[in-house]
């Protein structure tokens, strides 16, 4: 497509009205270029072009890639199974409670990644990476302001709606740990989409990742859901959680070079190493967890599936992958992620009829 | 021992001279002399093109563009060998006519001329940047090899793996001229940086462009990438799309009707254009950083960009 070329130093303040979009309506300023990324010195270059040359899908398709909907099964699938097995154990809980949690949950995980996706682009880390984020604003489909408006909305929403759940729950033991608990995984999750590069080299993001989508999740839930947060709930969570940081661990694999992470400070031999024993031994640890904390259940029926994903899906993939470039790397995320909805879907299956 | 000052010619510039290189090592002036004897010597001819608005003395245009060429002929003697191709230039390879071994060590030797050089002249941060662009070309070497028979790679992997191997040289021609007159501007080295990259990657995608008979001109044999079992940029585009099916066929092709057969004649054409309209647009970018970069420039130098903006067009349209 063609278009006009500007480039614009951070100290004109022209530059973070391109950024943030706010130019005139007919035309769309897409940054190609940031030199001296993150310094005073920044100079950001960018292709004007009009609107009617940018071939935009629909708002929806927008929208559900810039809220990555195909990652909602993160929180979906701990919830599902979490309800079935409280039903199933006859415990009596609002629909309209688990309603508003599932979507709750979603607003928040759509608004924060959204919002990562807009801190990113207006510090320049998305110029660094081509795979980064939902690239809806580098594409041009959202104006950075509207991503920005988009993100603090749903994040709102999603608020609200949690709070609503919240006043309408009856949660055992009071308030208090339910409140600490969401409290816990929001300020995490804004934590996560402002982090600075420093603190992804220790780690603290995969502890995030592994409570707030783990244990974290499915006791809050639980609690929401006027249950016990006993150990089989913990351990379930536990499993979720260790699967959604397989798949973050798969997808940081190939962008070793970029991130500023452990990973990358092991490097890519020791990384690659790492990876394929935890593929070998994560459902056999699953399988452990589920059956001294979790349930039989959970535990028999699980590992099949694990084991399947893991050993028959995933290694594979992992095994040829010669380098952080090597394709067969790309799609290891993806089918993580396929996996941990396959997970939910089943052991919300076993729990509902396993019990009758 | 001072090197005696050579008149600057500019079509007469010799890279090689006999000199340079002790005689009492069986076949190592032979070698050099089939290595350096052809070749267009692009990368000498843009050290001299940014040479003259510069102003730079005869010995230090002889010096960056004998160091260039002797790291990109380093780069050629090892990559041949690494790839186990059997012609360069029409003749054939320097690890099959003399040895594997002769072929690594002259590579070798030719790098270890350029410090030897640069280290005589004594600009340490010329030394430091070329050492970097060394390790660079190497890095890119090295992860291109991971990507062989890799039939799903995609653009941006290749476009990283150019980055390293093929870009880097052309940002050496655009930023050594600087440092050797002593310039460290980080801003303007920054944008030269930029400017190399582009130039780099259109290079290197026009190249692989010819790979599949397109604008070749000169008559290269073809599609010698996809036989060897690599997916050049341009093939990586039209991979891009393809089911598994399609795409197992292709790494099967041997001519281009084949691969006419597998995409579809009309596709492949229509593809051609689609990646003629993207690296227009890089041409584009290119020449507005040309713009920026005579912002930069006293007045004396200015000139540079004029010749600089003539670059991109004939690099990747050969015309």
């Amino acid at each position: 497509m063609p278009g006009e070329f500007i480039t614009l130093s951070r100290q004109d303040e022209r530059c973070r009205e391109y950024l943030l979009g706010r130019i005139e309506p007919q035309i769309q300023a897409l940054p190609v270029k940031s030199f001296a990324v993150d310094s005073s010195r920044e100079k950001v270059t960018f292709q004007v072009l009009p609107m009617n040359q940018l071939l935009r899908p629909p708002l929806w398709v927008v929208l559900a890639q810039a809220f990555r909907l195909n990652e909602l099964n993160l929180t979906w699938a701990p919830l599902a199974v979490v309800a079935a097995w409280l039903w199933a154990q006859g415990t009596d809980f609002s629909g309209l409670v688990l309603a508003l949690a599932l979507l709750a949950l979603s607003g928040v995980q759509g608004g924060i990644f959204l919002l990562n996706d807009f801190y990113d682009h207006m510090r320049g880390l998305d110029r660094l990476s081509s795979r980064r984020g939902s690239q809806v604003i580098q594409r041009g489909w959202l104006r950075a302001w509207q991503a920005r408006l988009w993100a603090w909305g749903m994040l709102g929403l999603g608020g609200s709606l949690g709070l609503l759940a919240l006043g309408l729950a009856s949660p055992p033991g009071g308030f208090l740990p339910l409140a600490l608990l969401v409290s816990f995984a929001l300020i995490a999750g804004l934590i996560l989409a402002w982090a600075p590069r420093r603190l992804r080299r220790w780690a603290l993001p995969d502890l995030f990742i592994f409570l707030s989508l783990g244990p974290a999740l499915t006791l809050g839930l639980a609690l929401l859901l006027g249950g016990e947060g006993g150990q089989e709930v913990l351990a379930l969570g536990a499993v979720f959680g260790l699967l959604a940081l397989l798949s973050f661990h798969l997808r940081g694999l190939e962008s070793l070079k970029a991130e500023h992470s452990w990973l990358g400070r092991l490097g890519f031999d020791r990384s690659h190493r790492l990876l394929l024993w935890e593929l070998r031994l994560f459902p056999l640890l699953s399988f452990a967890l589920l059956w001294f904390w979790g349930t039989p259940l959970w535990a028999w029926g699980a590992s099949p599936l694990l084991a399947l994903g893991c050993w028959g899906l995933l290694l594979p993939d992992l095994q040829v992958g010669r380098s952080p470039w090597s394709s067969s790397l790309r799609q290891l995320g993806a089918k993580t992620l396929a996996l941990h909805g396959a997970l939910g879907a089943w052991l919300m299956i076993l729990s509902l009829y396993g019990f009758r | 021992m001072e090197q005696p000052k050579r008149e600057l010619k500019l079509r007469d510039l010799k890279i090689f001279d006999r000199q340079d290189f002790p005689s009492y090592l069986p076949k190592l002036n032979a070698l050099y002399d089939d290595l350096f004897s052809s070749g267009k010597g692009f990368r000498s001819r843009l050290i001299q093109m940014m040479a003259g608005p510069l102003a730079l003395k005869a010995e230090q245009v002889h010096l960056l563009a004998q160091t260039i060429e002797f790291i990109h002929n380093a780069s050629l003697l090892h990559d041949d060998l690494v790839d186990r191709s059997a012609l360069r230039r029409n003749k054939p390879t320097a690890w099959l006519k003399y040895s594997p071994e002769y072929a690594v060590l002259a590579g070798d030797y030719l790098l270890a001329r350029v410090m030897v050089n640069l280290s005589r002249y004594g600009n340490l941060r010329l030394i430091q940047y070329t050492a970097e662009i060394i390790s660079d070309l190497l890095e890119g070497e090295w992860i291109q090899d991971t990507l062989v028979d890799d039939w799903n790679v995609g653009l941006g992997q290749l476009d990283q793996v150019h980055n390293l191997k093929t870009a880097s040289l052309f940002k050496w021609c655009l930023r050594a001229p600087f440092l050797i007159r002593e310039n460290y501007s980080e801003e303007l080295h920054e944008l030269l940086e930029e400017m190399g990259g582009l130039l780099g990657l259109l290079f290197q995608r026009s190249d692989d462009l010819l790979d599949f008979d397109v604008r070749n001109g000169e008559g290269k044999a073809i599609l010698g990438d996809l036989k060897s079992g690599y997916l050049n940029s341009f093939g990586a585009f039209l991979a891009h799309g393809l089911s598994p099916e399609q795409k197992s066929r292709l790494k099967d092709c041997t001519t281009l009707e084949e691969i006419g057969q597998v995409v579809g004649e009309g596709k492949f054409q229509a593809r051609v254009a689609e990646f003629d309209e993207i690296n227009q647009r890089f041409i584009d970018l290119y020449l507005h950083h040309a713009d920026s970069l005579a912002e930069l420039l006293p007045d004396k130098e200015r000139p540079l960009v004029s010749n600089l903006k003539q670059l991109p067009h004939p690099l990747y349209w050969r015309k």
